[in-house]
């Protein structure tokens, strides 16, 4: 009961911080990075066909970085923050689980980046519908705009546990979602599932017949939506079981 | 029962010593924790106050273990030294959000929150967020936030760094009250005088260890004993010399060099100043500046430790 009242609170408060901040204009910024490729692609005189201009920046762009940087920035911060600005000195030396604070600001992160990359998802079809003047399916839409936010939630989750152990999380985090993510997602085999951006692929091109050519570009071995979303849930639970006990059992050393 | 005892606790920053073998036992009241920057007070505090762990030896404050104990957190406030506070958040804010998190509902917290803002005399201009206020309004927004649930014991760290003389008195005065009231408090810091006007009983830190307990008077003789430079500038040295050697408490008179100062060594520092200033009228010696620079407790403290 103490646990849900604190990270009740905690996320509160933090989201009306985090949702005005300026960490989130950033992260806005950079979600509509599809919507802007998408307008300079739409501009030329012989450009692929619109629903192209949907499905390519999506895949690339959308998942494999927005997603990703927008989580970083944002998730690594549900901790640290506290750290770097010396405030978790107050919070560590109240009665309240300490695994609140862990849980109340991923919820408030998780809420804040699903407003972000959602909107940034919705903007993106619309200006192509509006430009190409063209009816982009809602099955087509939905998932795109499903998978950012769950997308967003399961770094977010990974990042901010990550947060709760390592000093310089954003460093980890970047290696992580650029390197590691980069060559996991695009080598053949069964490792792809290693990756989370293959989950994200492998949610959209599950719902509708627009993702074939993406789903049949090399080396893609995507599974089913439902797959994705049970290894996207886990991943966010492991992630937020392992950040709780690692909060709840270490010390962290505020400098004067 | 001793409200703080720690036995040989030690802590270690990597390879850096914080604390080392601390004995020390605290039977309540207004306690001071004196010594120089480094010297381990804020290590110590942030044990008290359960932040961090130790890496040897074992503490108990009010009968617990402090680390991770929300037990023990709902009795103590801490006030840390670190100027850190929820910038976007007004005073008030910060306040209120942080006695939610002790427990209270939101009502309560508000009007404790007003309470204790209130009583270390913060009442205006708190509408903005905290990154607007002068350093002192800072300080006294953290320490609103130590005593706004009325703990038993309260742990402050250099508590009036960054307050005007106004706000030292206030402040000094709000740590009686506190006392007289039946609250612990447990106050550091690198001033001796700081500390005397608020308590009898005095701890002193040094590079990590005990180096001495006891009442403001002995600690007070336990330094005088250590011997001070005092460095005149003056029109008539030698003749200001001549009658300074004849002091008791005087150890050396060194005559100055070119343009420098006369050096004195006083094994009494107080009773020189006291005697000082009317031979000097006597002698008319045209006195520009006196200073004393190792009257930190600095070197007082290199001194005791040999």
């Amino acid at each position: 009961m103490e646990l849900l009242r604190a990270t009740l609170l905690l996320f509160r408060t933090h989201f009306r911080r985090l949702f005005f901040s300026k960490r989130t204009a950033f992260c806005a910024l950079i979600a509509l990075a599809p919507t802007g490729l998408s307008c300079v692609v739409l501009g030329f005189d012989e450009g692929p066909p619109p629903l192209d201009v949907i499905v390519f920046p999506t895949w690339m762009l959308m998942f494999q970085i927005v997603v990703p940087l927008t989580s970083l920035i944002m998730g690594s911060a549900v901790i640290s923050e506290e750290i770097d600005d010396r405030t978790i000195t107050y919070l560590f030396t109240r009665p309240f689980p300490r695994a609140a604070l862990l849980l109340g600001r991923w919820l408030a992160t998780a809420l804040v980046l699903a407003v972000v990359l959602g909107v940034g998802a919705v903007l993106h079809t619309v200006t192509v519908e509006l430009l190409a003047d063209i009816d982009v399916p809602t099955e087509m839409t939905r998932p795109i705009v499903e998978a950012s936010i769950l997308g967003g939630a399961a770094y977010s989750a990974l990042f901010a546990s990550l947060g709760t152990f390592l000093k310089r999380p954003m460093i980890v985090g970047l290696g992580y979602a650029f390197v590691i993510e980069g060559i996991l997602a695009n080598m053949p085999g069964k490792n792809q599932g290693l990756a989370l951006v293959h989950h994200l692929r492998s949610f959209v091109a599950d719902y509708s017949e627009h993702w074939a050519q993406v789903r049949q570009g090399p080396f893609q071995e995507l599974g089913t939506a439902h797959d994705a979303v049970v290894t996207l849930v886990s991943v966010i639970a492991v992630a937020l079981i392992v950040g709780s006990l690692v909060v709840t059992r270490r010390q962290y050393v505020v400098t004067s | 029962m001793a409200v703080l005892e720690a036995h040989k606790l030690g802590r270690w920053y990597g390879q850096v010593v914080g604390l080392n073998e601390l004995t020390l036992t605290i039977e309540g009241g207004v306690t001071g924790l004196i010594g120089p920057n480094g010297a381990g007070k804020s290590t110590f505090l942030k044990l008290v106050a359960g932040e961090i762990k130790p890496s040897r030896g074992t503490l108990r404050v009010l009968g617990e273990e402090p680390f991770a104990n929300r037990a023990y957190f709902r009795r103590v406030g801490f006030c840390p030294q670190q100027d850190a506070l929820y910038d976007d958040m007004t005073g008030p804010q910060v306040v209120t959000f942080l006695l939610r998190l002790q427990g209270f509902d939101r009502r309560e917290a508000r009007r404790r929150a007003a309470r204790a803002l209130e009583r270390v005399a913060l009442t205006e201009g708190l509408e903005r967020p905290t990154r607007g206020y002068s350093k002192g309004m800072r300080q006294r927004v953290r320490l609103a936030q130590a005593i706004a649930h009325d703990p038993e014991l309260l742990i402050v760290d250099e508590p009036l760094n960054g307050l005007d003389p106004v706000g030292r008195l206030e402040m000094t005065r709000l740590f009686r009250e506190l006392g007289a009231a039946g609250t612990h408090v447990l106050i550091s810091s690198h001033v001796l005088h700081e500390v005397e006007s608020l308590t009898r009983f005095v701890a002193l830190l040094h590079h990590g260890r005990l180096l001495a307990q006891g009442t403001v008077p002995e600690i007070r003789k336990l330094l005088n004993r250590h011997p001070r430079r005092v460095e005149i500038r003056l029109r008539e040295p030698r003749r200001m010399a001549r009658r300074l050697v004849e002091f008791e408490d005087v150890r050396s008179v060194r005559l100055p060099e070119d343009d420098g100062p006369l050096i004195v060594e006083t094994g009494d520092i107080e009773r020189f100043f006291e005697r000082l200033t009317p031979v000097a009228a006597e002698e008319r010696a045209g006195i520009r500046t006196i200073e004393s620079p190792d009257a930190g407790l600095e070197a007082v403290f290199d001194y005791l430790v040999g």
